[in-house]
């Protein structure tokens, strides 16, 4: 892979032409309108392939998948060349677990068709969007090696948070993660890719004790310049803990608890906050009402990277069977 | 042979006439190679970056200083930035190193970005920008700027935030003419920061849209006022948030790397900033992810996490409530700002959220946890006041950032393009549909938006104030605005031409009442459609209706056939005290021929046979012969009757100059509450 500080550094000078989108400028009247009129233009000089591009992407905003998918198969009818169409429609596929296939299927001839350089600026979204079909089915290696083509092509914290996730599943890639995590750390500061270098340093039985103290620092600073803490509380809890620090870590743990409980929405809460609350609570023993913030956070659709801390902190604590669950 | 001498000698006199082309020598006899700019970017503590662009390249150099007479600072051409469009005539390309690409910039065009450093805090400078000793432009009053103060401690500032303005037409000069009309009246402040919530150029956000639709209209504020821009689904059309490329990343330098405060997000797409004790965030709500999972998520909890700010503000084009142009129950991004990026922000604190979009201007009640879809107002109104110093007074917060302890959401996308309302968002306090712009004032615990239509007129006012610790409480059965309905299309006439009035109706203006009229020309601007118009040259009376050619005319406009076809007319009534609450129906009955479009205090209520535009400018008008009187229900106009004192303004059009007849004969009825018996509020 390539050396990923360079390619941060080079983001700035990236350089490439957008490619030209067909959609007309008529988006400032509402999708129903447009549609309405895109319809009845269709009426009058039947359909075109820029037409029903259009009119698709009017679908899509109003959340309309399968008639977002209808217009644009019938614009690859109309427009076969056009890969804008084929791209979008990946994307409305892939929106669709069961329609996965499909897309994958899509995907893998327009990387076949534009794979001859130099490739369109589209090429590296295709790219990532093959990687994160895999990461959806749990094909790590696979996964990861496109994240990695993907970011040769063009830098994105999104795909290198997305590559660790993918490596993070294979054992024998772990000082590949970390590398490639502290690289685009470094590079960026980007406090996304904070959070995962720290949870990567931090797994249980496998992180080494320089690790842990790698983690600490960045931890530590966080902790003393933030206002809201619970993260990185929770965080510091789980290396007491690893070192056996068990009343350190207690109390690390009620003061997140403390600080989350007017944070969280009682109907409709930040998601991340509640797997926040269930991996405290569950490393506190109280398991139920972990279980209970497990199933509010899978309700809310959390992906399984962001319930991993939970279920991590419940794998192993027994259900109790007495108690009935706090929801 | 001699072919090659020559094409050497044709190439030596081309890298000559570049040189000379910058040579002071030369300077007078030419026009400035400006383009664009001076304009400010990117503001921090101690650094500004001064962006402009030349038609060829130039010697750039920026001399600064704290008195326009005394730029008694320089940076030169190796600090300065350099793009170039992406075809550039051959010979230009001799005179540097591989410049950066502009993404579609005319050919030839040079964008130089100058970061003035080491400045120092708080701090007004001067500025101009040369080709090495020639000067292009500042060194004046007009070409300053202004350090950010010191994150943390308060000082009073204000902001000036637009949205959907990029028409490039006399509604967007008008709604920024009345701003910086607005400000200069006494009393008020001029602007330290502005914000632009998206769409500002349409239709595709090219470069060239952006030369005239952004650039040449709010020059005189951008020379000394930073923009901090949020990308439009406009801009997205040639600007894509996922690679920072195209015009809209071109003509804006934003913080990548939290240079102004805030956490890096290693992305222009989504920033943020400090501002005294203000912290500003900016998200792309267009063409990036908006799931909790996403990275412009993560980044957003843990820049909330990070700030110690006093205020926290949020701004980004799609609107989590509206029901303007746009529908936030029913579009896909709109839903997921709401669902899935609000409860991040409330969670994190945010006092105020900034959006456009949606052509109106919606300000909602304070209000915390509305994430439901549709959205409802049960559950989640704080304050049902109208947050008014004037009226119900400020809306109260803690002091300090606590979550979930209710914001103010704000739709401004107002600021040029076609107005147009669906209905009633159940959160709204005060729906406008004019065109404008908001103004907000921070003083130490005190917030103050204020929105300012296109005739600065101010036509909102709220606090949020932020002192001592506020239980926050839910209302039970909060007041709201009465539901909206389209105009109704649904008329009706009996058979001798008296119209069908609802039950109890009573006239706010009597059938064949005087009024104002305009005849044979057009109205200057829109202030007849305003209380206390006062022409220059007096309108004449008559009693309604006017018109000519069919014998039913009170007033006969003799002069109007094959001349003109406009006729305007006004007439202002009063309503008593509590009067207005006791309206539960208001209409107007009316003999036209061939269209119309009626306005009450401004506010168009009603449109019939006119498709396309008004005044002058109205188009598609469809022949109409008139039965009598018809009645057309304003229910939905209500909420625009003032407590006091009212107009109502027509305009009649006839659907050809020589048609045979014209007539514009309204009256306007209202149905009231039995008894007369005032509720009380
Ligand atoms: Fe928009």
């Amino acid at each position: 892979m390539a050396d990923l500080c360079r390619q941060f550094t080079m983001l700035v000078a990236a350089a490439a032409i957008v490619a030209g989108d067909v959609s007309s400028a008529r988006a400032h009247e509402s999708p129903e309108h447009v549609i309405e009129v895109l319809t009845a233009e269709m009426e009058r000089t039947g359909p075109t392939a820029e037409l029903l591009y259009r009119r698709a992407v009017e679908h899509r905003a109003m959340r309309d998948w399968p008639a977002a998918e209808a217009d644009l198969r019938a614009a690859t009818q109309l427009a076969p060349e056009d890969a804008s169409i084929h791209i979008e429609l990946a994307r409305v596929l892939a929106k669709d677990r069961d329609r996965a296939f499909e897309a994958a299927l899509l995907i893998d001839g327009l990387q076949r068709k534009y794979s001859a350089a130099p490739k369109p600026d589209f090429y590296a979204d295709l790219i990532a969007l093959e990687g994160e079909l895999n990461l959806e089915f749990g094909a790590w290696e696979e996964a990861a090696l496109a994240f990695d083509r993907a970011i040769e092509l063009r830098p994105e914290v999104a795909w290198c948070v997305q590559r660790s996730r993918a490596l993070s599943h294979l054992p024998e890639k772990r000082e590949e993660q970390l590398r490639g995590l502290r690289d685009v750390y470094t590079a960026t500061q980007n406090p996304a890719l904070l959070r995962e270098l720290c949870d990567a340093l931090l797994k249980a039985d496998v992180s080494t004790a320089a690790e842990h103290r790698e983690a600490t620092a960045l931890i530590e600073a966080e902790l003393v310049a933030n206002r809201f803490r619970s993260a990185w509380l929770i965080r510091r809890a789980k290396l007491h803990r690893i070192e056996g620090r068990t009343a350190a870590a207690t109390a690390d743990l009620r003061e997140a608890l403390a600080e989350l409980e007017p944070r969280i929405h009682p109907t409709r809460p930040d998601v991340e906050l509640v797997v926040q609350r269930g991996a405290a609570l569950a490393m506190l023993d109280e398991v139920a009402k972990a279980r209970a913030d497990l199933r509010r956070a899978e309700y809310l659709y959390a992906p399984d990277w962001m319930l991993a801390p939970l279920v991590e902190a419940l794998a192993g604590r027994a259900a109790p069977t007495a108690v009935s669950p706090d929801e | 042979m001699v072919a090659a001498s020559l094409r050497r000698l044709i190439v030596t006199s081309a890298v000559i006439a570049v040189l000379l082309c910058s040579s002071p020598l030369l300077a007078a006899d030419k026009p400035t190679p400006l383009t664009r700019g001076p304009y400010l970017q990117l503001g921090t503590t101690e650094a500004m970056t001064i962006v402009w662009r030349t038609l060829g390249p130039t010697k750039p150099t920026v001399h600064y200083g704290t008195a326009p007479d005394r730029l008694d600072q320089i940076i030169g051409p190796a600090e300065i930035v350099a793009r170039v469009s992406a075809e550039v005539p051959p010979v230009e390309q001799l005179s540097t190193d591989k410049p950066l690409p502009l993404h579609s910039a005319p050919t030839g065009t040079w964008q130089y970005e100058a970061k003035l450093g080491k400045l120092a805090v708080d701090t007004k400078y001067y500025y101009a920008v040369f080709d090495g000793v020639r000067k292009l432009a500042g060194g004046d009053e007009e070409h300053y700027f202004h350090t950010h103060p010191k994150p943390g401690p308060a000082k009073p500032f204000r902001f000036w935030v637009v949205g959907d303005s990029g028409t490039g037409d006399d509604t967007q000069r008008a709604v920024y003419d009345a701003m910086r009309s607005y400000v200069k009246i006494e009393g008020q402040r001029p602007l330290d920061l502005y914000l632009h919530v998206g769409d500002m150029a349409y239709p595709k956000g090219t470069d060239d849209e952006f030369q005239r639709k952004f650039f040449d209209i709010y020059q005189p504020t951008l020379r000394n006022t930073v923009c901090w821009a949020a990308m439009g689904n406009h801009e997205g059309y040639t600007s894509k948030g996922t690679t920072g490329i195209g015009p809209y990343y071109d003509a804006y330098v934003c913080p990548k790397r939290a240079e102004a405060g805030g956490l890096p997000s290693t992305t222009e797409a989504f920033y943020s900033f400090d501002y005294a004790n203000v912290h500003f965030i900016c998200l792309d709500s267009h063409d990036l992810d908006r799931s909790p999972a996403g990275v412009m998520a993560m980044w957003l909890r843990a820049d909330l996490d990070r700030t110690k700010a006093d205020w926290i503000v949020a701004f980004f084009h799609h609107p989590p409530y509206t029901k303007g142009s746009h529908d936030s129950d029913k579009e896909g991004s709109l839903i997921e700002m709401r669902e899935q990026i609000m409860p991040i922000l409330e969670a994190g604190g945010v006092d105020l959220v900034l959006t456009g979009h949606s052509h109106i201007y919606e300000r909602s009640m304070l209000i915390d946890g509305a994430y439901h879809t549709p959205t409802i107002a049960q559950g989640v109104v704080l304050d049902d006041g109208d947050g008014s110093p004037e009226g119900d007074g400020p809306y109260r917060k803690s002091a300090g950032i606590h979550p979930h302890e209710g914001a103010v959401q704000i739709v401004t996308g107002h600021g040029g393009a076609k107005l147009s309302r669906k209905g009633t968002s159940p959160v709204m306090k005060v729906v406008v549909t004019e065109h404008g712009s908001t103004l907000i004032d921070v003083d130490g615990d005190t917030l103050t938006g204020t929105m300012v239509n296109r005739y600065a007129v101010r036509r909102d006012l709220f606090q949020i104030v932020k002192r001592g610790t506020v239980t926050p409480q839910i209302v039970a059965n909060p007041r709201q605005l009465p539901p909206f309905k389209l105009p109704t299309k649904f008329t009706s006439v009996d058979a001798k031409g008296e119209p069908v009035l609802p039950t109890g109706a009573e006239p706010l203006i009597a059938r064949h009442a005087q009024w104002e009229f305009l005849a044979g020309d057009h109205p200057e601007g829109e202030a007849w459609k305003l209380p206390d118009f006062m022409p220059a040259k007096p309108w004449p009376e008559g009693q309604a209706g006017f018109g000519y050619g069919d014998d039913d005319d009170a007033t006969e406009i003799k002069t109007m056939r094959n001349k003109f076809s406009v006729v305007y007319a006004r007439h202002e009534f009063e309503l008593d005290g509590g009067e207005k609450e006791q309206i539960t129906d208001l209409g107007i009955a009316i003999n036209y021929d061939d269209g119309f479009i009626a306005y009450l205090n401004g506010h168009e209520v009603l449109r019939v046979g006119v498709a396309e535009g008004s005044g002058a400018k109205a188009k598609k008008i469809t022949s109409h012969n008139p039965k009598g009187y018809e009645y057309f229900s304003m229910k939905h106009a209500i909420p625009y009757l003032d407590i006091d004192h009212n107009v109502l303004a027509v305009e009649g059009h006839n659907n050809s100059l020589g048609s045979s007849d014209f007539s514009l004969d309204p009256y306007l009825v209202a149905v009231k509450k039995p008894g007369g018996n005032k509720e009380k509020k």
